[in-house]
């Protein structure tokens, strides 16, 4: 299936690894990505926290783009992105905002919006990451972490159980994966405070972490490159504030599929986390060889 | 984030429902606001809470009330600032700016250190071609709203 694909800013940046997985693994699940021609950034909180003309606009022109390429369905793997464009459809659907002439409005209202969770699990399935997983990852038992924006609000998201979601434990248990049980998969990172009001986001990325790690998880899996950066990079501030030592890598749910699937690490991006994430391709798979090892 | 907030979500709400205009605008709230939206989801009276979050924000930048947390709406118009010039976002440029316009250049140097020595921070964000388009949506936007400012005021 050929699919039109969205990566947003911070997938050529501060997510590239985010980039560089989900591109090996939809290659593998045999997805299409095709990269929007001149996307534009999604406006984020900053557009639609001021202005709401803005943030239609702008998310609203890359759904325009790729109804240009002639395709109808757009996957976004940034949370955010992601809501901002599921947004837009919506509202250009209810003849809110406008965007500039020569763009479709009508035809970007009608584009049919995907997360990755979504495309991993609605359009590839469970059976094929299953079949896909040479290397079945038995040794990691990840805490499946949904944040806000892939489930709410309800109404844009149109995704899984906005109160207890479970598909990010479907991928990962179709990989070989043991994801812990825990409470805390919904709560806000404080992602977008991160920079402007760093203690309050500091205090949410420490009870996240602190759960995630009293429910027995060895890594955090993420579909968020907000939450992955800051629950990831304020991790050590967080460690200080509660005199703990968390040491949880966090990474994308692409990666660990990657690893899964037999993909090289590297490629996939893992040596690009602030908490060393490269080990967990040992742990992975530690069970296994044990196991392997006792018979 | 309720237990940084000065007015409490739900306060705010009261706040809009009584006319209390300038208490809803003065307050951190609206800033401190990350728009979770897991009130908007648990709203037993079906209030788009994050939704009114975002229009008193907008509301208290017209206004020209003084933001009770003054460094967000400041990160929000450097962010902005940089999609109206190249059409994407670059995090080097956004930290680098936001440091130099709150004084404090080297609150995440070293996080920006290590995120640069892992391949993180692309100095060289590329453009989006067509700039008109992206100017247009601009244009538009801040003349829509400033007749939408206009209107409320009546």
């Amino acid at each position: 299936m050929r699919i039109a694909y969205y990566p947003g800013c911070s997938l050529h940046a501060s997510a590239k690894e985010f980039d560089l997985s989900t591109r090996a693994v939809c290659a593998a699940l045999g997805l299409e990505l095709v990269e929007i021609e001149d996307w534009n950034c999604c406006g984020a909180t900053a557009a639609h926290a001021i202005n709401d003309d803005l943030a239609i606009g702008l998310a609203g022109r890359n759904l325009a783009l790729a109804t240009r390429q002639g395709l109808g369905a757009v996957l976004a793997p940034c949370a955010a992105c992601f809501g901002r464009l599921k947004y837009a459809a919506k509202a250009l659907a209810a003849g809110h905002g406008e965007l500039p002439d020569g763009l479709d409005a009508r035809a970007a209202a009608q584009v049919r919006v995907y997360n990755i969770l979504d495309a991993l699990l609605n359009l590839a399935g469970a059976d094929a990451i299953k079949r896909c997983a040479a290397k079945p990852i038995t040794g990691l038992r990840p805490a499946a972490y949904y944040g806000c924006l892939l489930v709410r609000p309800p109404e844009i998201a149109e995704f899984d159980d906005p109160e207890n979601p479970t598909s990010m434990e479907k991928i990962l248990t179709a990989a070989g994966a043991q994801p812990v049980e825990w409470y805390h998969k919904l709560e806000c990172c404080g992602a977008s405070l991160a920079v402007t009001n760093t203690p309050s986001a500091v205090r949410l990325v420490a009870e996240i972490l602190a759960h995630a790690k009293s429910a027995g998880a060895n890594c955090i899996a993420v579909a968020c490159p907000m939450c992955q950066t800051n629950l990831d990079t304020r991790q050590a501030a967080a460690a200080a504030r509660l005199g703990d030592d968390f040491d949880l890598p966090v990474v994308y749910i692409t990666e660990l599929l990657g690893v899964a699937f037999g993909l090289d690490p590297a490629k996939l991006g893992l040596g690009r986390h602030i908490v060393d994430a490269m080990r967990l391709t040992r742990a992975a798979f530690a069970v296994t060889e044990a196991a392997a090892s006792g018979d | 984030m309720a237990p940084d907030m000065d007015v409490t979500p739900n306060q705010v709400m009261r706040c809009v429902q009584l006319g209390a205009r300038d208490l809803a605008l003065g307050a951190s709230s609206i800033w401190l606001c990350t728009t979770c939206t897991t009130c908007t989801t648990r709203c037993p009276r079906d209030i788009d809470l994050a939704r009114v979050m975002d229009t008193l924000r907008a509301m208290a930048l017209d206004s020209g009330v003084k933001p009770a947390e003054p460094q967000t709406p400041l990160f929000y118009r450097i962010f902005l600032g940089l999609v109206r010039r190249t059409g994407r976002q670059n995090e080097l440029p956004l930290m680098a700016a936001y440091g130099i316009m709150t004084r404090n250049p080297f609150k995440d140097i070293m996080l920006g250190q290590k995120m640069f020595i892992r391949g993180k921070l692309n100095p060289l964000g590329p453009k989006v071609r067509d700039m008109a388009q992206v100017r247009r949506i601009f244009e538009r936007a801040a003349k829509r709203d400033k007749t939408a400012g206009s209107e409320s005021q009546k």
